[in-house]
């Protein structure tokens, strides 16, 4: 099919579709006048139930905890994915690391970004950390702050090259850490099970509300989730820049 | 007014699928898939919105004051997440499949045998 047959009939269904999706829409509550009940539901009984003022956390890692141990999930099975994928073909070979660009060398880091990576790595870490432990009180949480604890890595990058970051991050570390993760949030869930009681109950004590030790199960999830988000999105960033900076092709020089 | 997040939506979504229809690269497609994807946030957190109403946390908040519903915004937060991981997983298979065809266009290279 050539392209304009292809745009035409690709214009013909999107109006059809546009024109449903807009008449099924119009008919949803209007914008800005939302009716609930859930969320005032939830937000009534966060504090009382949860010892938690953060009802974003108290639905993600709580109400619908359930929902996201198997989002918790898809994420360790797409990095488990994408790391089985991008392993070392029997065609290729691993070479010393070399940032490789066509045509032209690479320059030499200058001292203005080394300056600023030494600043925003533990910047970026430490708002990483604090956004992870936070987040039964204040916006962030697990998912968030993991990936800013990833992204302070790439200060390091940046700032100097691909050998410092591999001593930063090691894989086989990384590796450990993305289990952990994964294996402390699916016990901590499973746990009331062995003693009888509901799927992830609540076991530990709930605490003052607004104290760092209180929302029983929340904060441990939220450190849980934060350590593999943060160790899945260095590792899959890790096998992307491998496969542009050392693996080779046989053939290739 | 109230037609706005509607129609940003659907515009979002439509944009999204005319490149995906169009692409002639496969990291082009993941870019645009993830565009059609951005259309069910805006859905979701235009859902839950409530005018005049602040983040769902309640901290110091007065007793009574209008709040956003949670629970879509946690649904919004699930929606990125798997989005990210799924679009490396599909990237991985466009680079794969470069490596072992050269083209990185869609409707060239031949259908993956395992």
């Amino acid at each position: 099919m050539n392209d304009s047959a292809r745009r035409t009939l690709f214009f013909f269904f999107a109006a059809i579709l546009a024109g449903a999706l807009v008449a099924a829409l119009r008919h949803l509550p209007s914008f800005g006048d939302y009716q609930g009940p859930y969320g005032d539901v939830i937000l009534s009984g966060c504090i009382p139930q949860r010892h938690t003022p953060q009802g974003v956390a108290a639905v993600t890692f709580d109400y619908r905890g359930f929902d996201t141990l198997g989002e918790e999930f898809i994420l360790f099975t797409a990095v488990a994915g994408v790391l089985l994928l991008l392993r070392q073909q029997q065609c290729e070979r691993q070479e010393k690391p070399r940032d490789c660009e066509l045509g032209r060398a690479i320059p030499a880091t200058s001292s203005a970004v080394l300056a600023a990576g030494l600043l925003m790595f533990p910047a970026a870490l430490l708002l990483g950390c604090s956004l992870v432990l936070h987040g039964h009180l204040t916006p962030g949480g697990g998912f968030q702050g993991g990936v800013l604890l990833a992204t302070a890595f790439y200060f390091v990058y940046l700032s100097s090259d691909y050998r410092d970051l591999t001593r930063f991050t090691p894989d086989h570390l990384l590796d450990y850490l993305e289990v952990t993760g994964a294996t402390t949030f699916a016990l901590g869930a499973t746990l009331p099970l062995v003693l009888n009681r509901p799927f992830m109950l609540n076991l530990l004590p709930l605490g003052k509300t607004g104290s760092l030790f209180s929302a029983g199960f929340l904060p441990l999830f939220n450190c849980s989730v934060g350590v593999e988000v943060g160790a899945g999105f260095l590792l899959l960033i890790a096998a992307f820049l491998k496969q542009v900076i050392v693996i080779r092709r046989e053939s290739d020089q | 007014m109230s037609l706005l997040p509607i129609l940003v939506t659907v515009w979002l979504f439509l944009v999204g699928l005319y490149g995906i229809a169009t692409s002639r690269n496969t990291i082009h497609l993941v870019s645009c898939l993830f565009v059609t994807q951005a259309s069910t946030y805006v859905f979701l957190l235009s859902i839950g919105f409530r005018t005049g109403g602040t983040a769902p946390i309640l901290g110091k908040l007065p007793p009574g004051a209008p709040l956003v519903d949670p629970v879509v915004q946690s649904l919004a937060l699930t929606d990125i997440v798997v989005g990210a991981t799924v679009s490396a997983l599909i990237l991985v298979f466009a680079l794969q499949a470069h490596k072992k065809h050269g083209t990185s266009d869609p409707r060239s290279a031949p259908p993956m045998r395992g």
